[in-house]
């Protein structure tokens, strides 16, 4: 039974994406399923395949599973990438947890109206600055070690530098000084599964677009 | 004048059972006696709590107050204890689930912006922001981190991956709708009976019957592989929340309402839903405005 997952989702980042970062990074290959238009949405739904009629969902194992931390804990737990007990699960729960806040706040950020867009983004900085991205080097600098858990490489590492990617794109400068998040961004990058996700080709998305956030709302239905 | 830290611990006793708390709120709690209050005087009953006490502390000139030796306590004793304000928010769920394991904690009450940054100053949260819960000598921040190893710790999250992706599921729909019903004191007057409206029609359609379904699809008493979990200790309490908001929501659901009934009358649980337990009531205006101030909220 070793069928690849399947992934359920529109064709961009969106929820989906840090699902497809772990996989990869784990050496998993894994197909893609695109909902392209609310037809596609209803068809899952009708069909009893979405719990509660919501994408992301994996088929994965037997299971449809559907909401992304269910997702990723179930993975990470699969690849051994979620820490050795309880202890060092804590750990990664609270980090991926902070990842996942600031992850938050800039996935939603096409979705911001055009007259709040610009304090959305400083707000956004700020929290890089002054929250999150010190409380990771601090981390790291607790401990020396290469990896934020146990010596070892976990589902909190590749998270992390998941988003620090996306701090990067929204301003290069945020990263400035944090030299053990660039130093963590380059070990990870540089892992074969990881390296080969980042070229050309991947199962990465681009970021969303223009016309991939309409297509977006108009098969999720949201203004 | 020395004071003997058994006849404090006495008259404490006394004037906390008679409703007068001589230290008033929790960041006045910390420091130590100035002067005897006159009616220590009138105190001559043995306390035996406090018999019992002094033999862990010998006589000393230090005073302690109740707070202080429940946290000493629960210190010694391994209870986690909780950091948070004296209201539901984004801790109540990790109430119930300790109360429902029969785990007892303690609680130190945030009261004003100052006791946060307290609390941020001295490097006790990662990322400035509580529920922060002292647990097995961590301190731990972000909700899911908390419910994850308590869940784990009192084996209420399933017997393997596959149960656990289950759980998951339920636990994350539920803390879905649980977040959109967390908010609504937050949402401005002019949106809010559109907001309600789109939480009611959300439970009627897409929560309550996907968990009704699960329950329907194996006949079992409990969601996930017929033993109570953490997804049936979460959905129970969401149940209460909905049924706060309004009642006739969980009219057509009977296998809901029966795990409802059933998750109530377990011991622990029963005793969280009694007057007098740690668990909070509804959000009212006052400790709405509470609320805001010290989280620095507008």
């Amino acid at each position: 039974m070793a069928g690849k997952p399947i992934l359920h989702y529109f064709n961009g980042r969106g929820r989906m994406e840090c699902i497809r970062w772990l996989l990869a990074a784990a050496g998993v290959e894994f197909e893609e399923k695109f909902i392209e238009n609310p037809n596609d949405l209803n068809k899952l739904t009708n069909d009893g395949s979405l719990l509660f009629q919501q994408v992301p969902m994996v088929e994965i194992d037997g299971m449809k599973l559907v909401q992304t931390r269910a997702i990723l804990n179930y993975i990470a737990t699969k690849y051994n990438l979620y820490g050795k007990d309880a202890k060092e699960r804590a750990l990664i729960d609270m980090y991926t947890e902070g990842v996942a806040d600031l992850g938050e706040m800039i996935l939603l950020l096409p979705l911001c109206p055009p007259n709040e867009k610009d304090a959305k983004v400083a707000s956004i900085k700020e929290k890089s600055t002054n929250r999150y991205l010190p409380a990771f080097e601090k981390v790291l600098k607790s401990h020396g070690q290469d990896y934020l858990v146990g010596n070892k490489l976990s589902r909190a590492d590749i998270q992390l530098v998941e988003l620090l990617y996306y701090v990067e794109e929204l301003d290069p400068s945020l990263l400035a000084n944090f030299p053990l998040l660039k130093a963590l961004k380059t070990r990870v990058s540089n892992l074969p599964t990881v390296k080969k996700f980042l070229q050309p080709g991947s199962q990465r998305k681009p970021p969303t677009d223009e016309e991939s956030l309409e297509k977006a709302r108009r098969i999720f239905k949201f203004k | 004048m020395v004071w003997c830290n058994f006849l404090q611990l006495t008259f404490e006793d006394e004037n906390v059972g008679q409703g007068r708390h001589p230290r008033g709120t929790s960041t006045s709690a910390m420091k130590e006696a100035d002067t005897p209050p006159t009616s220590f005087w009138c105190c001559s009953v043995i306390n035996h709590k406090a018999l019992w006490l002094l033999q862990l502390y010998p006589l000393s000139i230090h005073s302690f107050t109740q707070v202080e030796r429940d946290q000493q306590t629960a210190i010694m004793a391994g209870k986690p204890i909780l950091h948070y304000f004296n209201g539901r928010g984004r801790m109540e769920c990790i109430r119930w689930l300790l109360a429902a394991a029969g785990v007892e904690f303690e609680e130190k009450f945030i009261k004003t912006p100052e006791d946060l940054d307290k609390l941020t100053n001295d490097g006790s949260l990662l990322f400035q922001q509580v529920p922060m819960v002292e647990i097995d000598g961590m301190k731990l921040v972000q909700t899911r981190a908390i419910l994850n190893y308590i869940a784990t710790k009192y084996n209420l999250y399933g017997k393997d991956a596959k149960e656990r992706a289950l759980i998951d599921m339920y636990t994350e729909g539920v803390a879905d709708l649980g977040e959109m019903i967390l908010l609504l004191p937050l949402c401005p007057p002019n949106e809010k009976d559109a907001k309600v409206a789109s939480i009611k029609e959300k439970s009627t359609n897409r929560y309550l019957p996907a968990f009704e379904k699960v329950l329907k699809s194996h006949g079992q008493d409990y969601l996930v592989g017929n033993k109570l979990s953490r997804a049936d200790i979460q959905l129970v309490e969401l149940l209460y929340y909905v049924e706060e908001l309004d009642p006739s929501l969980l009219a057509n659901f009977p296998l809901l309402k029966a795990l409802k009934t059933r998750v109530s009358n377990l011991p622990t649980v029963k005793k969280f839903l009694q007057p007098g337990s740690q668990r909070k009531p509804p959000m009212d205006e006052k400790k709405l405005e509470e609320a805001k101030n010290i989280f620095r909220i507008k």
